[in-house]
């Protein structure tokens, strides 16, 4: 295990999450599985003092550095990384803003591809995530359970036969699984038919948020589907039911671009078209603007729309891009939010306009 | 779809709560009243932890004065919170805990699914030898964190190289197990999947 101290920025410029492979991933952008373990005999991440913390995260970085995979994986302690290193971490989804946040011993493990990451003395003591890219649900809980085998090979893992894997808060205990999809759904929106997405969801016990930039913006096109309960079914179970739920959504989407592109296909080309020109013009843009737009151009990739040098992988590449710890890492320095907008704007520009 | 709570804002966050009756109510609210309604962030459990005993009948009943032996977290401050102090936590508040987890879990109160012991129905270990093997490194770690904590240095020392052993020994069977495997299946191109 390659133990770091700044999180340098590969040459290929994002985790495998972002190619925009996988099944169906002109809808889903990614599936993730979420394990939450902690270790017996000690207090769980808040309510250790700084000297238990030390001593936990000594522990598993120790686990992780004598495990199978340890060659490929890098590890880097975050009490005293500098803190833009956090936030490019937390934009590339390898860490949570809470254990960005936080405060004393804690870091995080992830492999070359960023697919899998293991966060240290979070609110738990491990957060094991394996992200990839499109409907692979299955596939990624079956790398979560291997990593997650080695770690208990390695680690005193606090378990109980009645209530599974203890955790701090009640409400992952159990399998400590999170199953969830990134999806894309502009059609829905557009047609306001989504609200019938929020409650599908919550009737079949699943929790549906939507995901925005910056600010308050409220709604965009992202939503994330999850699972809300983990206690009382097996690991195979909830991510089953997610795969079972979750094409329903994807068929429902598609439905209704069908149907834009049948009823109403001019003001669908507008709309990409529009993005794109926005996108290929503007001097100054918000990180929502950007997104909107970015949304758009997604969509009109995939139906054909717009030029076929526009690809998931460009649009992905520049959602993670235009995020402001990203741009700052670009232009080399802090940024005051002003600068960034132009920033964003000059990258916009950059990258769509040489197309 | 405009948030529940506030009526102004839009609903970004949807779930489902489970009432007392066992009724479930759909939920939308905005992402500002979620995390109010949750200081704790992640979910929606200081309701039903208060939700949990306003029915409940005599103060005898009321399980608020239980401490943890080795965190000294007490249930009415875990109540205040919605967090736990330390995995001995579940073990001391089991009885006051399993009525909240049938709420929060929709009915869950029984762990199903893997274990770190590799003998779950879905646990990593793939046959009977592959399962002792894991029981056994739990079991000598579980020793030795112990012998840690009671700061019996010499038997921890014995114990670490008990484990490092029985950590190898399980890793040879694994790697042998795999060698068998891949004979079994004979060479790549002769896969019984492969269409003619
Ligand atoms: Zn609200
Ligand atoms: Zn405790």
């Amino acid at each position: 295990m390659k133990l770091v101290t700044t999180f340098e920025a590969p040459a290929a410029l994002g985790g495998e999450w972002l190619t925009g492979r996988g099944t169906d991933a002109d809808i889903v952008i990614s599936s993730r599985i979420r394990l939450a373990r902690n270790l017996r005999g000690h207090r769980f991440g808040a309510q250790a003092d700084a000297e238990e913390r030390a001593a936990i995260e000594e522990e598993i970085r120790g686990g992780l550095s004598r495990s199978e995979f340890a060659a490929e994986m890098s590890y880097l302690a975050l009490h005293g990384a500098r803190p833009l290193d956090g936030e490019l971490l937390v934009e590339r989804h390898l860490i949570s803003k809470e254990l960005h946040r936080g405060e004393g011993p804690r870091g995080v493990c992830w492999s070359p591809d960023e697919s899998v990451s293991v966060m240290v003395c979070e609110e738990d003591h491990v957060r094991l995530q394996v992200l990839r890219s499109g409907f692979e649900l299955e596939a990624a809980w079956t790398a979560a359970d291997s990593v997650d085998d080695a770690l208990a090979r390695r680690l005193d893992v606090a378990f109980s036969s009645r209530f599974g894997y203890l955790t701090c808060c009640p409400t992952n205990v159990g399998t400590g699984l999170r199953a969830s999809v990134m999806l894309h759904l502009p059609a829905l929106v557009y047609t306001k038919h989504i609200e019938k997405v929020f409650q599908a969801g919550a009737k079949m016990g699943l929790a549906v948020r939507g995901l925005y930039g910056e600010g308050t913006q409220p709604s965009s096109d992202f939503f994330q589907i999850s699972n809300q309960t983990c206690l009382g079914r097996s690991e195979h179970d909830l991510v089953e039911s997610l795969q079972r739920v979750v094409p329903q959504f994807i068929q429902y989407e598609r439905k209704m671009r069908d149907g834009l592109l049948r009823g109403d296909r001019a003001a669908l080309e507008d709309r990409s078209w529009r993005a794109w020109g926005i996108l290929r013009a503007a001097r100054t843009i918000s990180t929502e603007e950007a997104l909107e737009h970015l949304s758009a151009l997604r969509l009109g990739a995939h139906l054909s729309i717009l030029p076929g040098a526009v690809t998931m992988e460009l649009v992905n590449e520049l959602f993670l891009m235009c995020q402001p710890a990203h741009l700052q890492r670009l232009g080399g320095g802090p940024m005051e939010p002003r600068a960034r907008d132009v920033a964003r704007a000059d990258l916009m520009r950059r990258r769509l306009g040489e197309l | 779809m405009k948030c529940q709570s506030c009526t102004k804002r839009a609903a970004t966050v949807h779930y489902t709560e489970i009432s007392d009756n066992k009724e479930s109510r759909e939920i939308h609210l905005c992402e500002d009243c979620y995390n109010q309604q949750k200081p704790g962030g992640s979910a929606d459990i200081l309701g039903l932890i208060s939700g949990a005993f306003s029915g409940a009948g005599r103060p005898a009943d009321d399980p608020g004065a239980l401490t943890c032996p080795n965190c000294g977290l007490t249930y009415a401050a875990f109540r205040q919170r919605g967090r736990l102090g330390c995995p001995q936590c579940w073990e001391t508040f089991s009885e006051p805990l399993t009525a909240l987890l049938e709420k929060i879990h929709n009915g869950g109160t029984r762990h199903v699914g893997k274990s770190p012991f590799g003998d779950g129905p879905e646990g990593g270990a793939s046959t009977a030898a592959d399962r002792s093997a894991e029981r056994e490194i739990v079991a000598l770690r579980r020793k030795l964190t112990d012998a840690i904590k009671g700061e019996n240095y010499e038997l921890a020392a014995s114990l670490r190289d008990a484990l490092k052993q029985a950590e190898e020994r399980a890793a040879d069977a694994r790697a042998e197990a795999r060698a068998d495997a891949a004979r079994s299946r004979g060479p790549a191109s002769g896969g019984t999947e492969t269409s003619p």
